[in-house]
């Protein structure tokens, strides 16, 4: 398939374009996508497996670069769609992760936490089970403050 | 000991259906009923009169099936207890017309401009098209994702406080996770048995199997309708990498190639029927509408977040129904100008409500059936109606396609994953491979033998004739007059 929402969504919620040579861009485009797709906004219907950088999709890597250097398009979004991208958008953009974790690794961060909370482990489990989880997956996560933080921010992601 | 079945309900398909005091209970929640006022197949009825049937029903037969697979597979009665809860429970979420009002929430992202609405639909067809042939990575056991049916279900099943107690004394509090990650197809979570997850998200599951059989008896045809008995007889269960994997034996191949051939079949002849698929859009068209509007329909956020996750008020999702989609058109016949209902929604809703079709355009259809991705895409592309109607301001292009099977043998499916493995899953490979041949046996038909506990695919063996059959695509075009921007000529005449 091919999914023309990728590059125009990716550059709406970065404010870069997207560059499917450049490693980060791919990280950062594969944890968008899984978690606005959890949100609910229509972006796709990809399959996510747990590797080393978290939820990853083959499919939509193959999508990316089916649309890798297509031509731009200015789309009408919905303002359901569009209150979903900003809500991650603002969370992507928090001044204090961005400063001690990066963008990548806070992405990483974010959709990593939904993913054992959401989808591995079970609705009774307490939030600190799942950061040790994570951390022990991810020990470049280790900042607690950090982590607690984007676990309660998952929470207003949440349609 | 057995499970104690208290009442019986007579179903035109699979005969007495037992059920038990909890499952009676459920059945008779409000949140239960409410799927006797959602009919399986929409708006079918109109073409094949006898599809009257409701997603009420449709629930207890798939209940009634995926335990008698669950009995096949000598569960124990405590799993035997939640398959058949999850089987019961598995389409509550559903929408009003099943999978028409589904549709639009699920692209929900952009709004299409009124002035060129057919050229902008028409031009994401073109997309597709162009692109019809590229290579892809097929995904297997895909979760449903947030406004998904399946999705919106298993969010009541947690919220209900009422279905909470049935589910938490019969099965157990721990059995809340498990039901909805049956009912959503969530493999992942340890404590589901993936195997479970099999029964009712597979390519040969019991709402599969109950669908098919309930929609070819209802609609009086063959097409669908296949060796149930002889299918189910011989299923049983393997393990692949520490998983238990859904198989059928040697002696069920013929009843399982027959399964996929006439769920082809019934697709080809039933749900793309022509009429069906022109009425079925012109609905889809008036409640994406609408929801874009937040006119009369909730949008996906309200209806996720106002009238399911409500704390156990489920006054408004009661009534969603298909008389509330009913309601919606004769809302705007008869107040078009309080929801500046544009002519083409308001032509519309007079039409359905009239039941009438957009007018075909005499020879626009095609159908091709084959293996080749690249030649149905030049078949298409040199067709008249798309080099015609493709920038047509007033015709519009529908688009149906179906595989076989989803499914590719085994060194296809290797070698294409091996040569595809991207830098940064490198040092994950093993793992990588090793989930991917998993989840593919988990969704595909795994056939298995008596003397070892190899198991291979239906497409890999070589007395199943998905070993030629895989791979095969069926795509159908057709056009349909559409003429939104001329209010002269909104008659559709």
């Amino acid at each position: 398939m091919a999914n023309k929402f990728l590059l125009p969504v990716y550059e709406k919620v970065f404010d870069q374009q997207f560059s499917y040579g450049n490693f980060e861009d791919r990280l950062k485009m594969q944890k968008m996508v899984y978690l606005l797709q959890e949100e609910g906004v229509d972006i796709g219907h990809y399959g996510f497996d747990w590797y080393k950088h978290g939820p990853y999709s083959q499919a939509l890597l193959d999508d990316m670069y089916i649309e890798s250097g297509s031509n731009f398009i200015r789309l009408n979004y919905t303002p359901g769609a569009e209150k979903g991208i900003k809500n991650l958008k603002d969370i992507f953009n928090d001044v204090e992760a961005n400063s001690k974790y990066g963008i990548k690794n806070w992405t990483e961060c974010l959709a990593s936490i939904h993913f054992l909370r959401n989808k591995e482990m079970g609705s009774n489990v307490s939030k600190e089970e799942i950061i040790q989880v994570l951390v022990e997956r991810k020990p470049h996560l280790d900042n607690d403050t950090l982590n607690e933080k984007a676990y309660n921010l998952l929470d207003s992601l949440t349609m | 000991m057995g499970i104690k079945f208290t009442d019986r309900i007579l179903d035109n398909v699979h005969g007495f259906i037992e059920y038990t005091d909890a499952e009676k209970a459920i059945m008779n929640t409000l949140l239960f009923k409410r799927l006797q006022s959602i009919k399986q197949l929409s708006i079918a009825n109109w073409i094949f009169p006898g599809t009257e049937h409701t997603r009420y029903i449709h629930s207890l037969g798939v209940m009634h099936i995926a335990d008698r697979i669950a009995q096949q597979l000598e569960l124990s009665d405590t799993d035997r207890k939640i398959i058949r809860m999850a089987g019961l429970l598995h389409d509550i979420g559903h929408y009003p017309l099943s999978h028409v009002c589904e549709s639009p929430y699920k692209r929900s992202m952009e709004s299409y401009k009124e002035n060129s609405l057919c050229q902008e639909i028409n031009r994401d067809i073109k997309r597709r098209i162009d692109k019809f042939s590229l290579p892809i990575t097929k995904e297997f056991m895909v979760e449903s994702i947030e406004g998904h049916h399946e999705a919106v279900g298993a969010t009541i099943i947690r919220t209900d406080q009422e279905i909470r107690k049935i589910i938490t004394a019969e099965c157990g509090e721990e059995s809340i996770d498990i039901i909805c990650d049956i009912i959503t197809g969530n493999v992942k979570r340890q404590d589901t048995n993936p195997l479970w997850v099999q029964i009712l998200h597979s390519e040969i599951d019991a709402d599969g199997i109950d669908y098919m059989m309930r929609d070819a008896t209802f609609a009086g045809t063959g097409f669908g309708s296949f060796e149930m008995n002889q299918l189910i007889r011989c299923l049983e269960k393997r393990e692949y990498e520490g998983k238990e994997i859904l198989c059928i034996n040697e002696k069920g191949i013929a009843a399982a190639d027959q399964y996929l051939i006439n769920k082809f079949f019934s697709y080809s002849q039933v749900v793309f029927n022509k009429h069906i698929s022109n009425l079925e859009w012109m609905a889809e068209m008036i409640v994406d509408w609408l929801l874009k509007q937040s006119a009369f329909f909730p949008t996906k956020e309200n209806l996720l977040k106002r009238w399911i996750n409500t704390g156990g008020n489920f006054d408004n999702y009661l009534s969603f129904t298909d008389n509330f989609f009913w309601k919606a058109l004769d809302e705007i016949k008869t107040y078009p100008t309080k929801y500046f209902a544009p002519d083409y929604i308001i032509e519309l809703s007079k039409k359905l409500l009239n039941h009438e079709e957009l007018p075909f355009v005499e020879g626009s259809e095609i159908r091709i059936i084959s293996k080749d991705k690249e030649n149905i895409k030049n078949q298409l592309c040199d067709s008249t109606i798309y080099k015609k109607y493709v920038n047509d301001k007033e015709k519009v292009i529908l688009c149906n396609q179906r595989p076989m099977t989803k499914n590719v043998p085994y060194q296809d499916f290797i070698e294409n994953i091996e040569k595809n493995i991207p830098e940064e899953l490198q040092d994950d490979k093993v793992e990588y491979v090793k989930n991917k041949l998993l989840s593919r046996y988990m969704e595909g038909i795994c056939v298995c033998n008596k003397s070892n506990s190899n198991i291979h695919l239906l497409c890999d063996d070589d007395t199943s004739l998905m070993k030629q059959l895989y791979g095969i695509e069926l795509v159908i075009f057709r056009s349909f007059h559409f003429p939104v921007a001329d209010k002269a000529k909104l008659s559709f005449n």
